[in-house]
């Protein structure tokens, strides 16, 4: 296949890089959607097509190999982080992206994505934090909230049993390898274009020459495996971000390079 | 403390006094390997330091990750992005590391993986050498597939055969090993290997060379494209039993009895096999140099013609079950294996007039 010999029509006014004609995996209302099309439109923009190499991890998230025009790695369960720190050591001209679920970054590639701050790597780190395992159905996770309904833990998760939910931007932001972490949600349009300015300025900083990892975690819903005492439309699912996953997760941008730790600003590339 | 240069060691053509990880590091350096990530363990840190040292020189990235499951996986990226990627490791880390070969098998990414085997089962507080790992190697993860798996008997052959390996794995797009254990990871010999490789370009189907298409690489796509993959894989594997079997026969024309035995197990034995003959036992020796693809039809033949075969290695019968399938029951296998420490030459030739004077073995 090839960039120009793709001709159709585009689901999203501005991208050429999403893939629209394929099959999409993703289910009704779910905001892997949304943030497809968000990292396509600002590749689109930014105009690095054939300058970035997305690199996906597995879950859901892997099926955004399948929707972006870009090179792709696919990389097995946890592992996107160390994929993602070879690709950039072998081409440190190319934008290199992550794309994971909260399940893949945060629980099994977790040592890996830490490791990849500490050693302040250079590549984009975008996880879809939707609390649960949703491809292998609505299992809980580390970072399920107590009122996410699963299919393991079907009232949320029960402290006494499996403590309390894991917040990935409270572990990067300490990390001077770490200079951009922010949270956003995909939930309303309002806050879809919200999230867009945010991934925007995380790219600017990465093609500024700004060396070291810029993750965004973004919360969005799994409204066909929230199932555990209760079911969920994408509607109410998107709700219950917004009035109350967002207690436990904090959203906004929580470190740029002005604010790193020490005052000290980042290593910037020659 | 890994090399050291003889009178004229200014000279770039005077042998090295080198040990097998260091011999190991010049066969990679000398094939143009890129990209190393790896973890410390013993008795491969001599690998490392040496690495830490060379790669950096030759314009490669050399990188110590937090343990050997991102290293591995450091270098499927590596391999991706188009360059010649390396690791090394030994028993528990190769375990960690069987996640990421299986992926990058499935995924034919090529890169070499260094495995210094030593002895004992999970980690061992002996650090004691030994041929062991050979199994799990040769394809201990998920799904059908195997690595090749090259075998150096002395520290020049590691440097040669670390060579050969990126070659191999170039060719057919598969992480190669190169096993040695882990008294040939510390022992010193002379080497003097001057090959070298033009400079490497990206592979057409690396990513972040884009010409006019989109490149993909990973192990799963669907369910169809799978499924073809398991039979690309399995064409590539007869590929390889037909073309990349190396092995050495010494005195076996007229043997009765023949010793299969690799690395260093197969120096005891040639050792042996000139006693023996200086006392009038009709004795050869089959060594394989690759484990996988295993000369299995080599080894037949030569099970056709005598009265057994005496397989000696560093455990307890890591290519034994090979030797037997290839055997097929034209002879009795015997075994006789120890790990910890390389059988001595007198065991080994005491175990051989067992079997020679009892007739028949």
């Amino acid at each position: 296949m090839n960039y120009t010999q793709i001709q159709s029509k585009k689901v999203s006014p501005h991208s050429d890089v999403f893939h629209e004609q394929r099959h999409i995996s993703f289910c009704a209302g779910c905001g892997h959607g949304s943030l497809n099309i968000l990292l396509a439109e600002i590749i689109e923009e930014l105009g690095i097509q054939t300058k970035t190499v997305l690199v996906t991890g597995v879950g859901c998230g892997s099926a955004s190999g399948g929707l972006q025009r870009v090179d792709i790695v696919g990389t097995p369960h946890g592992r996107a982080s160390d994929v993602c720190t070879g690709v950039s050591r072998m081409l440190p001209e190319k934008t290199v992206v992550q794309y994971s679920g909260d399940g893949d970054s945060c629980a099994i590639g977790l040592a890996g994505l830490l490791h990849s701050c500490a050693r302040q790597e250079n590549f984009i780190i975008l996880i879809y934090n939707n609390n649960v395992y949703g491809m292998t159905g609505g299992q809980l996770g580390p970072t399920t909230s107590e009122v996410v309904p699963t299919t393991t833990f079907l009232g949320g998760r029960d402290k006494d049993v499996q403590g309390f939910p894991l917040d990935i931007i409270d572990l990067v932001t300490p990390l001077p390898g770490c200079v951009f972490a922010a949270r956003e949600r995909l939930t309303t349009g309002k806050n879809v274009f919200h999230a867009k300015k945010t991934l925007r300025k995380a790219f600017d900083l990465h093609l500024s020459g700004v060396r070291g990892i810029k993750l965004i975690d973004f919360l969005g819903n799994c409204n066909v495996n929230w199932k555990g005492d209760r079911t969920f439309t994408p509607i109410t699912a998107n709700e219950l971000i917004d009035n109350e996953v967002s207690r436990y997760f904090k959203l906004g941008v929580a470190k740029q390079p002005q604010t790193a730790i020490g005052g000290q600003q980042p290593a910037i590339i020659s | 403390m890994f090399e050291t240069n003889g009178t004229n060691g200014n000279s770039r053509n005077a042998p090295k006094l080198m040990n097998g990880c260091a011999a190991m590091g010049l066969g990679a350096i000398r094939a143009g390997c890129q990209y190393v990530a790896a973890y410390p363990i013993t008795p491969q840190t001599e690998y490392l330091e040496y690495m830490s040292q060379a790669l950096p020189a030759t314009g490669g990235v050399f990188q110590q990750l937090n343990d050997e499951i991102s290293s591995i996986m450091a270098c499927y990226g590596a391999a991706a992005a188009g360059a010649k990627a390396m690791t090394a490791s030994v028993g528990p880390g190769l375990t960690l590391m069987i996640d990421g070969l299986a992926n990058a098998a499935g995924a034919e990414l090529p890169m070499v993986l260094g495995a210094m085997t030593r002895a004992h089962v999970g980690v061992s507080a002996g650090l004691l050498p030994a041929q062991s790992d050979i199994r799990m190697l040769k394809g201990g993860g998920n799904g059908d597939y195997h690595l090749p798996i090259l075998a150096p008997a002395s520290c020049q052959e590691t440097a040669e055969l670390t060579f050969a390996a990126f070659v191999l794995a170039e060719k057919y797009r598969t992480p190669v090993v190169v096993v040695i254990d882990g008294f040939m990871a510390n022992m010193m010999e002379a080497v003097n290997f001057q090959k070298d490789v033009p400079a490497h370009e990206a592979w057409d189907w690396s990513v972040g060379h884009t010409r006019d298409a989109q490149v993909y690489v990973t192990s799963y796509y669907t369910p169809e494209a799978d499924t073809a993959t398991c039979y690309r894989l399995q064409e590539k594997y007869r590929v390889m039993r037909e073309r990349e079997v190396l092995y050495e026969e010494f005195m076996t024309d007229d043997a009765e009895f023949v010793i299969v035995a690799f690395g260093i197990m197969a120096r005891v034995a040639k050792q042996v096999v000139v006693s023996a003959r200086q006392q009038g036992i009709k004795v050869g020796l089959f060594r394989p140099i690759t484990i996988f693809p295993f000369p299995e039809n080599e080894l037949n033949q030569i099970a056709r013609g005598v009265k057994s075969i005496l397989v000696t290695e560093m455990n307890f019968g890591q290519i034994l079950i090979d030797v037997k399938l290839a055997a097929n029951g034209a002879c009795p296998v015997h075994f006789y294996g120890q790990p910890a420490m390389p059988i001595k030459p007198m065991q080994l030739f005491k175990k051989l007039r067992e079997l020679a004077t009892d007739g028949h073995g």
